[in-house]
């Protein structure tokens, strides 16, 4: 049995990277210091993992080899006049620029699961409001507010690894020295670790920025409730707020679900900035999925856009509202697509689902999910972080660079493999 | 937090269903008796006329279900649900007894000795060495840190 230390987890965008891990015949028998999503993510993905490439063709589905599954997609996509290139969320940051290349050089669309990163990194840009790194936040955060998260549901180890429990250089016993604040629409298990536990009205959002805003510059106080929360509440937030000299706001995926997510987004960046004038104070998204603030900055940096990007003009254009991959399937714009690690099944209403239910599907998959199980040609792949290495960006936007530590199967490419002889096929 | 604090059992809520003779016959007054009881010094059977005279039925029936949870307890008084735990470890890094065992503890590092009071393990909690924590008798502190900063309830001071 070999101990293995300090394995970055791939459970989720935290990459914790203090991980020990027990190997012993190619198994992994235990695994300590990981959340309950970092232990499944070690321990099932092993048993439950796809093996077999499969083509389905003329209502049967058939065992082939990898190399004839690769031919097989190679000839989907050539065919193909426009190309659906969805997914990379799980992915290394080296199969994200890949896939990006290869919607470039096949005029596809690039598009990815919804995330609360698309939205805030260009904001962050225009506003220029510093991402909150994880490990400042650790060392120098007094007060810590969670914007629609609920880290004991998607980021487990948020709070006990990189905000709240941690002493840090300068917050010396921890959480003794932090305030903790929560900006939800009704009480989650996270609420139990804060102070201030703001309970907003549904859609009231808005009016709950402006109001804090107007509070922090004009050193007034409000008479009335504000967006359902009591004066009382309210005035105790303030007076921490105002008194803290580092505050890191974490923005969660739970704003993603209002009506007017870019305005409240917007807005948020805003009262960050107008914030930081007087004190530090930073934003950071909590990005849903392992590699989604990746996807974010990958493709920002190359095309300019963060999601939805089209390139069946040459160049790289995004209008959410024309090109993002519900609208174009609803058109019918697809007659071919390849998924790489995404459910989209999840991801999309069930009337684009019928739409790409007709078209010819290539999916690169770990495990099985509805993708594989419903894709014209389903080649498996190897584990990230566990049998393949590469680079996956953290949540903060920091660099990881992954810790693979078992032999993968024989005849089993990685997606970087895999796209990469797409790519020189085509 | 209110509601939490009045979930625990209390020497008074003990002393209430006892005979309150102070009949000493187990040794202690009733009131005394009802606090070594939650300390688990005694065993509720010491008090003899509770079983023996059928007026006191209904309060020993009573007396049976509120210590019940107490009796299944740890020594520290504490219960963990196993089911109930996510693996967060915001109780194994808030410890103050984990930190002082292992500093790296504190920067939010999972323990990498055994010796520590606390771990995670396979995404659950893990016990190792209960007489390190701060509510172990005879130094029983009134400690409660691990329950305040669990997302999923599944750690529950009984008394």
């Amino acid at each position: 049995m070999k101990k293995l230390t300090d394995i970055p987890c791939t459970g989720c965008s935290l990459l914790c990277d203090d991980i020990v891990i027990d190997v012993s015949d190619g198994s992994i028998s235990k695994v300590y210091g990981s959340c309950s999503h970092g232990t499944k993510r070690f321990k099932e993905v092993l048993a439950t993992r796809l093996l077999e490439a499969k083509i389905f063709e003329n209502g049967i589905t058939r065992s082939v080899a990898t190399e004839d599954a690769i031919d097989k997609a190679v000839e989907i996509l050539s065919s193909a006049e426009k190309v659906l290139v969805y997914g990379f969320e799980n992915s290394t940051n080296e199969t994200i620029e890949l896939g990006l290349a290869l919607a470039e050089k096949i005029g596809g669309t690039f598009d990815t699961s919804p995330s609360i990163c698309h939205l805030t990194v260009p904001l962050l840009e225009k506003y220029g409001v510093r991402i909150g790194e994880l490990e400042e936040i650790l060392d120098k955060a007094d007060f810590i507010v969670f914007w629609g998260a609920n880290l004991a549901d998607t980021h487990l180890r948020q709070a006990s690894r990189y905000s709240v429990f941690p002493r840090g250089e300068i917050v010396k016993t921890g959480r003794e020295n932090r305030i903790v604040a929560t900006i939800d629409v009704r009480k989650t298990k996270v609420t139990r670790i804060a102070q201030h536990q703001l309970i907003v009205n549904i859609g009231e959002d808005l009016d709950l920025i402006s109001k804090i805003q107007d509070a922090f510059s004009q050193e007034s106080s409000t008479e009335d409730d504000v967006a359902g929360i009591s004066q009382l509440s309210f005035a105790t937030f303030m007076h921490d707020l105002k008194n803290a000299t580092f505050v890191a706001v974490f923005v969660g995926s739970g704003v993603m679900y209002s009506i007017n997510v870019d305005q409240i987004i917007e807005n948020i960046v805003k009262l960050v900035k107008s914030i930081s004038t007087k004190k530090t104070c930073t934003v950071t998204p909590l990005a849903e999925n392992l590699n989604s603030m990746g996807v974010t900055l990958i493709s920002k940096k190359k095309t300019g856009f963060t999601y939805a990007i089209d390139f069946s003009n040459g160049s790289p254009v995004s209008n959410p509202s024309v090109t993002s991959v519900t609208n174009q399937l609803l058109r019918g714009n697809f007659d071919a697509a390849i998924i790489v690690k995404s459910d989209i099944f999840t991801h999309i209403p069930r009337s684009a689902t019928k739409q790409l239910l007709k078209i010819p599907t290539i999916a690169l998959e770990e495990i099985p999910t509805l993708v594989s199980e419903f894709a014209s040609v389903t080649i498996p792949v190897t584990l990230t972080g566990l049998e393949t290495g590469g680079y996956i960006t953290r949540t903060d936007g920091k660099k990881i660079e992954l810790k693979p530590f078992l032999k993968p199967p024989k005849n089993m490419f990685s997606e970087e493999e895999v796209l990469r002889k797409i790519l020189s096929k085509i | 937090m209110k509601n939490k604090l009045s979930t625990r059992l209390t020497p008074l809520q003990i002393y209430k269903l006892l005979p309150k003779t102070n009949c000493k016959l187990c040794g202690h007054t009733c009131m005394s008796f009802a606090i070594k009881l939650l300390q688990r010094e005694v065993t509720l059977e010491q008090c003899t006329p509770l079983f023996n005279d059928p007026k006191y039925a209904e309060n020993l029936k009573q007396l049976q279900e509120l210590i019940a949870p107490l009796l299944s307890a740890m020594q520290t008084l504490i219960q963990i649900d196993e089911d109930k735990c996510i693996g967060c470890g915001n109780c194994v890094i808030a410890c103050p007894a984990n930190v002082a065992i292992e500093p790296a503890v504190a920067k939010g590092i999972n323990p990498r000795t055994t010796d520590v009071v606390f771990t995670v393990e396979d995404g659950k909690i893990k016990m190792l060495n209960l007489d390190k924590c701060r509510r172990n008798p005879p130094h029983r502190l009134n400690c409660n840190i691990c329950e305040i900063v669990c997302y999923s309830e599944a750690i529950k001071v009984i008394a």
